[in-house]
């Protein structure tokens, strides 16, 4: 029988996954160069499913091209990628073929969710639509727009890097306040 | 008026034989990708790709980004909350409450007004319904988020600080430099009669509040004036 | 003026005819609305539909749509359940509807016309999913776009909007052929492929179940609704304005048609007319749109049989496209730029040279496709001779657009029913004979060329000036200076924005050529501020029911091939 859609996730905790390392904040010149090199070859696996999905295509294409960024490889094979943005409208019965191809992927994996529609359901209020794909998959980074510019889209891979580059898992305060707690 | 054209033998049907060799089509094919190259390599400036963040491209006056809240010349926010831009919002990402303000001409004004960016559809339609010129949209569009709550953008990063520059410019607005229309008549740009506004002021002298008939129009500080006692009075 | 536009008073007194002469007549009857409509009970429906279609005075052989409504909250005297049909007869160039009054609230049923047209196949399932309407003789009722752990029939007016249901993947119906062995000639046996719904060629989300003799595909079964986003219930919940940007994410890749055939169904129940120069505004736009969708459709047709170049030729023209429309309405490709009654914003000052000059840049980026893609083996061996759609099979499926002007019939809206100026342009509707895939791809360029043509005359009777807003305000937002400053329009304006439009009860089917067929938007009004139901007839829905039949017997790498062709955008597909 049908089952009542559950909520949010909560927000994405550095601990719970364990993954990319012991401690979250880096402190050896090996971590910095992995880190370097994690950032400048992100390749994408666009889970392209509406309207966002054609930006991403304008971002992929000459005038604005996402290569420059190391983004030369854009994989459909989750096996292969590393960076997942979800691009576009997911339904619920799209979402469990997002979670199967977020798990489908090797860490160390990134997460941007492109568009409203991705990031909390857009304006579909509705009965078929997930409110967010949190509810799903940790994010990374949320993109406002509908559709984001191809610039907006490359400002958040951008901010994602940084935040590569800084080790940081998380930014949000819980997450920040927790890594700051723990010894080391 | 004419009529129907048949595509079908547009590209003849069979390949010739030197065709259906693939490296002749495939060299031709190939030339028509070096010349692309070869100018690229001469030109590269004439090359399409906008080298963001270096370069960012010229969007024009009407484009809709993050939305802007106008002030008044004294810096309180033009915005009555009316409540027709969250009404207008086709994704209801607009959030109001309404307060009550000290001032009489401005009457009304947002305690809260919170636009969750990462429900907003950038339609415009909120800057299509607002009666009172209170907000616009940038071309403003460089927002990323890590978590969904630093995307509810509330008063403090909507506002428009009077004096500072708009970051990327003006986008899509109301009204055009140009197109002959008037902004609205904003109640602080009459002078300020001693005696009108402040309702607490007269409250605690005990003066009764001023009665508005039915002809005096759009509130207006001058045609107020003639009716305050305390302007006859003259405050002490 | 087409004549098919109304209902002239001959054409319906020659349907009346027609049926009282035939034996239905004491049991349906022709109603004088927008359309000719007919009303029939449900158990004359099935041959009311072969009337319909054989009759040599009727002969409705293009099925369009079939629509439920549910009358629970409208008020008149109704059954709760409705089903309205709409059909289109391509040799008299009518269209009619069908209404369907189903007597039973409880468990509505009526009986399936899948036999007289196999279109109607998909649009029952679909009544199923989201009404609860049974239909006896249907070979395949179950849900088509809501998820299969899902309870209740979505579109009723007591299912509340954001009520959601948890879905996990083992909760997919797979159908039982897809599941059972079976061994062929000793060793090899057929297996079943799940080609999607996350696949790089599938354009969006399209699952195809298939199963495979080897590389040939001898059955196949497409699941849909992988991006069923409710724009109908968001219609409902939303005002006749407040729609247009939904309806903008119909078709993404070419939004400002659909913007331009949704305002143009409830400026028709408002009998409102749009000034020429908005007229013209939306007939540049949106070729311009055909323009560039077509680019994307070809572009993205080619990348699926590995020609990456044409793809990133045929990009440029529509990065070119998105600056001009952004320049005129703030957005480059939801763009918001219809409202009812005209248009949002005026276009700026240098709209017509920027035109000129995109319309003069686009010929090159053709050209070069063209010399790349035109004589390869390899394209050729692809496109020429697979997904080959016959005329007939074309009409009896219910496609239109490209795919049907390939398989031989020229239909185009813009020709047989012409709006917005297309009927004082010179121009052509280009056909194919084949029906094969290269035939469309052939269809396709040849209609950008057209639409260039178009755009060239339309921006040489261009005004210069003239609104492009009609100015009855009880629909259109009054000018910003009269609101600011004139108590009378901004109470229309306060109107307007807090109730929405008063459109008039009653209902319409308006249709337009969007980029992939026939778009149309069967909206009934209750007076009220929004839609009380809006139904799209989106183009490419019956092109994807056709899908799994036309890739039998061919190969998975012609599936692919024939998937590119119909340029099926989910938005439109699922709503």
């Amino acid at each position: 029988m049908g089952k009542r859609s559950t909520g949010r996730l909560p927000a994405f905790d550095p601990r719970a996954t364990g993954g990319g390392g012991g401690s979250d904040f880096l402190t050896t010149r090996l971590e910095t160069m992995v880190a370097w090199a994690r950032k400048n070859s992100l390749w994408p696996f666009p889970f392209a499913t509406a309207c966002c999905g054609i930006e991403f295509m304008s971002v992929a294409a000459a005038h604005y091209d996402i290569s420059r960024f190391g983004s030369e490889v854009i994989r459909f094979s989750p096996r292969q990628a590393d960076l997942l943005i979800v691009a576009g409208t997911v339904t619920d019965k799209m979402a469990p073929i997002l979670r199967r191809i977020y798990d489908e992927m090797p860490e160390p994996k990134w997460v941007i969710s492109m568009g409203v529609c991705a990031s909390s359901g857009g304006f579909y209020r509705a009965y078929h639509v997930t409110q967010g794909i949190d509810e799903i998959v940790p994010v990374d980074v949320y993109v406002p727009g509908c559709p984001p510019t191809p610039e907006e889209l490359i400002h958040a891979v951008i901010q994602l890097q940084q935040k590569i580059a800084s080790g940081e898992k998380s930014r949000d305060s819980r997450s920040r306040r927790r890594a700051a707690e723990q010894p080391g | 008026m004419s009529g129907i054209i048949d595509v079908s033998r547009s590209a003849p049907e069979r390949l010739t034989l030197f065709q259906r060799l693939y490296l002749p089509e495939i060299l031709r094919g190939m030339a028509v990708t070096l010349r692309h190259l070869l100018r690229n390599l001469s030109n590269p400036r004439g090359m399409p790709t906008i080298l963001y963040p270096e370069r960012k491209r010229d969007y024009s006056g009407r484009f809709r980004g993050k939305h802007i809240l106008k002030t008044r010349e004294d810096g309180s926010l033009k915005c009555v909350a009316c409540y027709m831009c969250q009404q207008a919002c086709p994704a209801e990402c607009i959030t109001i409450v309404a307060g009550e303000h000290p001032k009489v001409a401005y009457e009304k004004y947002p305690v809260v007004f919170d636009i969750d960016m990462l429900r907003c559809v950038f339609c415009g339609f909120c800057v299509d319904a607002c009666p009172k010129d209170a907000i616009w949209m940038t071309r403003d569009y460089e927002l990323a988020f890590f978590s969904r709550e630093e995307a509810v953008f509330g008063i403090d990063k909507l506002i428009e600080r009077p004096g500072l520059p708009v970051k990327d410019g003006y986008g899509y607005r109301p009204y055009y430099p140009g197109d002959g229309t008037n902004p609205p008549r904003d109640a602080s740009a009459a002078p300020v009669v001693p005696g009108d506004g402040d309702r607490d002021v007269l409250r605690e002298k005990g003066l009764p509040l001023i009665e508005r008939s039915a002809g005096a129009g759009p509130l207006n500080a001058a045609s107020q004036a003639e009716k305050s006692p305390a302007a006859a009075g003259g405050l002490s | 003026m087409s004549a098919a536009v109304e209902a002239p008073a001959q054409e319906l007194e020659a349907l009346r005819e027609r049926l009282a002469a035939s034996p239905l007549a004491g049991r349906a009857r022709v109603e004088d609305r927008d359309l000719p409509t007919f009303e029939v009970g449900p158990a004359d429906w099935p041959a009311l539909a072969r009337f319909l279609r054989d009759d040599p005075g009727c002969r409705f052989d293009l099925f369009l749509d079939l629509a439920g409504v549910d009358n629970l909250k409208r008020p008149g005297s109704r059954t709760r359940f409705e089903a309205v049909a709409h059909l289109h007869s391509l040799s008299r160039n009518q269209h009619a509807r069908v209404r369907v009054s189903l007597p039973d609230a409880e468990k509505p049923s009526l009986p399936s016309v899948e036999e007289v047209w196999p279109a109607a196949n998909w649009y029952e399932r679909e009544a199923y999913d989201l009404f609860g309407i049974e239909f006896p003789g249907h070979p395949n009722l179950h849900r088509l776009l809501c998820h299969d752990a899902f309870v209740g029939h979505a579109l009723r007016k007591d299912y509340a909007p954001g009520q959601r249901w948890f879905y996990e993947e083992s909760d997919l119906r797979v159908p039982d052929w897809a599941r059972q062995t079976d061994e062929r000639a000793g060793h090899f046996e057929t297996q079943t492929l799940s080609i999607g719904p996350s696949h790089p060629a599938t354009h969006g989300i399209i699952h195809l179940l298939a199963r495979l003799d080897g590389e040939k595909i001898i059955r196949a079964e497409t699941i849909i609704g992988y991006l069923h986003r409710c724009f109908e219930k968001m219609a409902e919940t939303h005002h006749w304005s407040q729609v247009i940007p939904y309806a903008d994410r119909l078709n993404y890749v070419s939004a400002m048609v659909n913007g331009v055939g949704y305002v143009r169904t409830v400026e028709k129940m408002l009998d409102l007319e749009v000034p020429p120069r908005g007229q013209l505004v939306r007939t540049i736009l949106s070729e311009f749109t055909r323009i560039v969708d077509h680019a994307v459709c070809i572009g993205a047709n080619l990348v699926d049989i590995g020609a990456l170049t044409a793809f990133v030729y045929l990009y440029q023209p529509r990065e070119n496209f998105y600056s001009l429309m952004e320049a005129c309405c703030g957005a480059r490709l939801t763009v918001s730029y219809v409202r009812v009654g005209g248009l949002a914003i005026d276009v700026p000052e240098d709209f017509v040279p920027r035109c000129r000059g995109l319309l003069d840049s686009i010929p090159t980026f053709l050209d070069d496709v063209q010399k790349l893609v035109n004589n390869n083996r390899i394209v050729r061996d692809r496109l020429q001779g697979t997904g080959v759609v016959t005329k007939e099979q074309a009409v009896a499926w219910g496609l239109t657009g490209p795919m049907l002007r390939a398989s031989g019939v020229p239909y185009d809206v813009r020709r047989a029913r012409p709006y917005d100026f297309y009927d004082r342009f010179d121009w052509d509707v280009p056909i194919a004979t084949d029906g094969d895939n290269f035939s469309r791809y052939l269809v396709r360029m040849e209609e950008i060329r057209q639409s260039l043509k178009i755009i060239r005359q339309a921006l040489d009777i261009f005004p210069e000036n003239g609104p492009v807003n009609s100015d009855d305000w009880r629909v259109v937002l009054p000018p910003k200076d009269a609101v600011y400053h004139d108590m009378e329009s901004l109470i229309y304006h306060f109107k307007l924005v807090m109730e929405g439009i008063r459109v008039p009860a009653g209902e319409r089917y308006e249709w337009i050529e969007g980029v992939n067929g026939e778009l149309g938007f069967y909206a009934v009004s209750d007076g009220r501020g929004g839609p009380y139901r809006l139904k799209v007839r989106p183009p490419c829905f019956p092109n994807m029911a056709a899908f799994e039949k036309i890739v039998l017997g061919g190969t998975v790498s012609d599936m692919i091939a024939t998937l590119g062709t119909l340029n099926v955008i989910a938005g439109e597909l699922d709503r």
